[in-house]
């Protein structure tokens, strides 16, 4: 029976592998029509890969010379693994941070002697989309989409503690949260008013509206320990020791649990205060279309109302890196994707446009109702770039673990904040 | 003491040890149990509180989607193919150097068998760099060959394993074809090789579940999303903010079907390495 | 002393070469320029670049390089002594006769064949706070669990679970050693008025000694290199955007994982081959005294 079984298996692996194998052996670089191949690495998964891959259809319908192929790729060590070795995507999706580190290591094409060269116009992009995905002076990727942030509430909780108008201040916000947030018999939180839920907005939104930031104008200074950063932290410790640290951190465990999903706590009516980008309006309609939500500014300080709005401001970019093999074709569908591809792509992803053409477009601004505030908030072109010291990647690892230090109450904000500070200068020297 | 009170205390101990063990049962199947039922869920069905142990409504759409989501026959294809190649390897290497360890009285035998054990003791990740390095200069990440050439040198274990196997056939038998006028390597094939089968069956699936399961080689390696594996393949339902808990249940209960499937028909040959490996080492 | 090669000679040495071969290429080449790359430093694209201590004197004053030890130590010096007894605990009802044995064997070995990918994520979801069967199950009792891989206090534990659950292997050779303890000890020990405790450590532990030695010192080896597992934990938790994670307070960087960050994220070639180097002296090192010690446990237990 032993040796049957296994001259069995060999043979259905040998028949197997065969078959699947040939494909991949051989990549032509030609399409049978003669087309130039192009590939497309993106690292949007599920439908967001699907409207990406209509826009790549769109693409390739509009001329004969290219014909580009996507992948969706989410796990984006393997972008940097590619492009060691000789398989690298001719265009690559990144966030304007990544394109600030790969070009910290040399990866990337200068997409503004590229753009001069082919008479790009560079006036559909503000100050803000420039410097975000440029190093030095020189643009190394052309941003696709903006990220801004807002608040969205749930209008029935806010209702049911006798409030009409959303907070513009975080003492505002504190208070109402404190309100709405119930507890069950055994201590369980049931619903969560302070927004600590998802975490990205809480290292973010969070810590800008009191005026906190983790570097210095300069973008490489790191200011861990400032005024700002303790403030935020300290109110969010605040909420947490009043419901209990662990409490805390199992709803937001759950929340991460399920986000984006029928179950997220938003939808479920648990949380009344959520930062988020636009496309949750899409979520909303798409799992729970009953929720009663507006949306409003992340609110300011008393001390600080004009921080009102105050929010990250990010990119996806679609950049060519130095070793691709197809840059002229790699080119013209980035050129492409940025101005006339851009607007059927967001219509579908519902994100906000980086191409300022597209901000008063009144297709886009009607497709989502949260469009129109965010659209605003993308026009007053305060938003806050991420850090970008050479170390940054490293820098944010350390944020969050000194983050969550000071979330589990192992540590307070002062000291987690100090000792991360002397941690990035140490990384500096 | 009287008899009877014996008895009882016995017989309790008895039930009690029956419940311990099949409490343990439960305990080591349940994540089958958790990857099996929640791959027949509907969405809604696995995030209730509590959970219900079985699917309200059986739904076998998850292992459809899951194979249309990530083109998952081709990762099985490609790992079909690489850990073939690597069973290879492993097969014709293996006890080829077993055989000089055990049967062939050479000077080198003791440094090489020395140096095995040491080379089991050296940490991957010493290695990884350097050879992610020289593979990078031979222009060959990317392909299969940084996946499957190691196992064509052999490895220790296994050689480990072999030796200790080849080591019981009896020399007499090997001396008598000596006499005969059968040259050593007619003498590794004709008697060696057949007298060592079972030992070559416990390789063999030893090799297939490493080469079948491996994570960190492909994770470095292999960027091209046509020649991923099925481990990789896998980890593309992690998405950054949502999992899909069920096509994720459904892909990995594909992935893991075949080593199951594999043990139990080989069961003996696994626990027969082993015992021989690890009391004899 | 130089004598002729004889037939013997040539012949092992051919069987032999295709190990030799590699031998050399794939570990003592990469060793010795491992050593070399941990005194440059270079990226993915750049050329290796002669810096000389720094990587080691950048890594003494990081503190996560402590931290990632301090964690590899706590899986290698808390976790593997209870999985090794556990692996024992197993063994003995795999070895007790009763009708369920073959089962027990059977069910108790599977887990250390699933592809470790796979298992981490069952785990993942087992572990999940609401919906995983873990804490649902704790519930019955009316006990409420932790938010498992979120609480940094309890992620290493949970690590300690999922490993507890692989043991099969170290499973299998306490039983092959527990099998070839003669019955006629328990028998004449069963005729002096021994309990079962008393069995257990005076029969039972001596006799697979030396194989739960052998074991120790594997798993330690193992323990060291720990890195699956905790690489697919961190990339499935949700909200960290850094792409290197180390879980809840990087309660769970293990040392390898912030190699490979080094290496693969932040592209620092040379400080990760240092990282490398220093854990290859310290794993030699606890091999070199496990395997002391285990000679003196072995031959004193003999001499009694």
């Amino acid at each position: 029976m032993t040796r049957k079984t296994i001259a069995i298996l060999l043979v259905l692996l040998c028949s197997l592998s065969f078959v699947f194998a040939q494909g991949g052996s051989e990549e032509a670089n030609l399409t049978e029509d003669g087309r130039q191949i192009v590939t497309y690495w993106y690292y949007h998964k599920g439908n967001e890969a699907t409207y990406q891959e209509n826009a790549i259809a769109r693409f390739n319908e509009s001329q004969d010379k290219y014909f580009v192929q996507g992948f969706s790729v989410p796990d984006k060590q393997k972008y940097l693994v590619a492009m060691a070795s000789d398989e690298s995507p001719d265009v690559i999706a990144l966030t304007n941070a990544e394109v600030i580190s790969y070009q910290t290591s040399g990866l990337l094409e200068d997409m503004s002697t590229m753009g001069e060269a082919n008479g790009f116009d560079f006036s559909i992009y503000d100050a803000p989309a420039l410097t975000a995905n440029s190093v030095d002076g020189r643009m190394y990727a052309f941003p696709l989409t903006s990220v801004v942030i807002q608040m969205f509430y749930n209008i029935d909780l806010l209702n049911s503690i006798g409030e009409t108008e959303p907070p513009t201040t975080m003492e505002e916000l504190f208070e109402m949260a404190e309100k709405v947030t119930t507890v069950d018999e055994s201590g369980n939180i049931d619903i969560l008013g302070y927004p600590l839920f998802p975490l990205a907005s809480a290292r973010q939104e969070l810590i800008y509206a009191f005026g906190g930031r983790w570097a210095a104008e300069d973008g490489v200074t790191p200011t861990a320990n400032c005024e700002g950063n303790l403030k935020s932290l300290e109110m969010n410790m605040a909420f947490r020791e009043k419901y209990g640290v662990e409490q805390v951190q199992r709803f937001v465990a759950t929340g991460n649990t399920n986000r984006y999903t029928p179950q997220d706590i938003f939808f479920a009516g648990k949380q009344l205060f959520r930062f988020d980008g636009p496309w949750f309006a899409n979520q909303i309609r798409e799992y729970n279309p009953d929720v009663n939500f507006g949306v409003a500014m992340v609110p300011g300080t008393e001390a600080n109302p004009e921080l009102l709005g105050v929010s990250r401001y990010e990119n996806t970019s679609l950049a060519i890196p130095v070793v691709a093999k197809e840059k002229e074709g790699a080119y013209a569908f980035i050129s492409w994707f940025v101005t006339e591809g851009a607007k059927d792509f967001l219509l579908e992803i519902g994100s906000l446009p980086a191409n300022n053409t597209l901000f008063d477009d009144p297709d886009l601004l009607a497709s989502n109702e949260a469009f129109p505030s965010f659209m605003a908030a993308l026009k007053t072109a305060n938003g806050i770039e991420a850090p970008r010291m050479d170390y940054s990647a490293e820098y944010t690892s350390l944020i969050d673990e000194y983050l969550d230090y000071v979330y589990n109450g192992t540590m307070t904000p002062q000291e987690a904040m100090d000792e991360l500070q002397a941690q990035a200068e140490s990384m500096a020297k | 003491m009287d008899i009877n009170v014996f008895k009882i205390r016995r017989r309790a101990s008895h039930v009690a040890f029956y419940i311990l063990a099949i409490a343990l049962f439960i305990v080591f199947l349940s994540p089958f149990i958790v990857m099996v039922t929640t791959s027949f869920k509907t969405l809604d069905d696995a995030f209730t509180v509590p959970v219900k142990i079985l699917p309200r409504e059986w739904t076998f759409s998850n292992y459809g989607d899951a194979v249309e989501r990530v083109p998952y026959w081709r990762y099985m294809g490609n790992t079909a193919y690489i850990t073939l190649l690597s069973l290879m390897g492993e097969l014709i290497v293996v006890p080829l150097v077993a055989y000089s360890l055990a049967k062939i009285r050479w000077r080198g035998a003791g440094i090489v068998s020395g140096l095995l054990m040491a080379t089991m003791m050296i940490p991957y990740t010493v290695t990884m760099i350097p050879l992610y390095r020289t593979w990078h200069a031979f222009g060959l990440t990317g392909t299969y060959v940084p996946l499957i050439a190691p196992h064509f040198v052999g490895h220790a274990y296994y050689i480990i394993i072999m030796r200790q196997f080849m080591k019981g056939i009896p020399n007499s038998l090997f001396e008598a074809a000596k006499i005969d006028g059968a040259n050593e390597f007619q003498r590794y094939i004709t008697l060696g090789i057949p007298l060592c089968k079972p030992a070559l069956t416990t390789v063999g699936i030893y090799t297939f579940i490493a080469a079948w399961s491996d994570y960190l080689a492909p994770l470095i390696y292999i960027s091209s999303k046509d020649r991923m594996t099925l481990s990789l393949g896998l980890q593309q339902f992690l998405n950054e903010f949502t999992v899909d808990w069920t096509l994720l249940m459904a892909a990995a209960v594909i992935f893991v079907l075949p080593v199951v499937v594999l043990f139990f028909i080989f069961q003996r040959n696994f626990v027969e390495g082993v015992a021989t490996s690890g009391l004899k080492a | 002393m130089k004598t002729r090669l004889t037939r013997d000679d040539r012949n092992g040495f051919l069987f032999a070469l295709p190990w030799i071969v590699g031998f050399l290429l794939l570990s003592i080449y990469p060793l010795i320029m491992s050593l070399y790359y941990s005194f440059t430093e270079f990226s993915f694209i750049s050329d290796p670049e002669w810096v000389g201590l720094d990587n080691f004197r950048q890594l003494f004053s990081d503190r996560r390089f402590y931290k990632s030890l301090g964690n590899t130590c706590f899986y290698a010096f808390v976790a593997t002594p209870i999985l090794l007894l556990v692996a024992l605990l197993l063994a003995l009802i795999a070895n007790r006769r009763f009708a369920l044995r073959s089962a027990a064997r059977t069910i108790f070995f599977l887990p250390s064949i699933i592809p470790m990918v796979a298992a981490t994520m069952v785990w993942i979801w087992m572990f999940d706070p609401t919906y995983g069967y873990i804490n649902n199950f704790l519930a019955l009792f009316g006990i409420e669990g932790p938010a498992w891989l979120i609480n940094p206090k309890t992620t290493k534990w949970a690590l300690v679970m999922m490993g507890s659950w692989c043991t099969g292997t170290s499973m299998l050779t306490c039983l092959a050693a527990l099998q070839d303890v003669p019955r006629s000890y328990y028998e004449s020990a069963d005729l002096d008025g021994a309990n079962a405790v008393q069995k257990f450590f005076h029969i039972t532990i001596p006799s697979v000694a030396h194989v739960l030695v052998y074991q120790a010192i594997l798993n330690l080896i193992n323990a060291f290199q720990y890195f699956t597992q905790v690489y697919v934990i961190t990339t499935a938790s949700g909200g960290n955007t850094s792409g290197a994670s180390g879980g809840p307070e990087n309660s769970i960087l293990m040392y390898p994982l912030y190699l490979f960050h080094n290496a693969f994220v932040y592209q620092k070639m040379g400080k990760a081959s240092a990282m490398a180097w220093i854990l290859m002296i310290i794993v030699g090192l606890l091999t070199i005294v496990m395997v002391k010690l285990s000679n003196k446990a072995v031959s004193n237990a003999g001499a009694e």
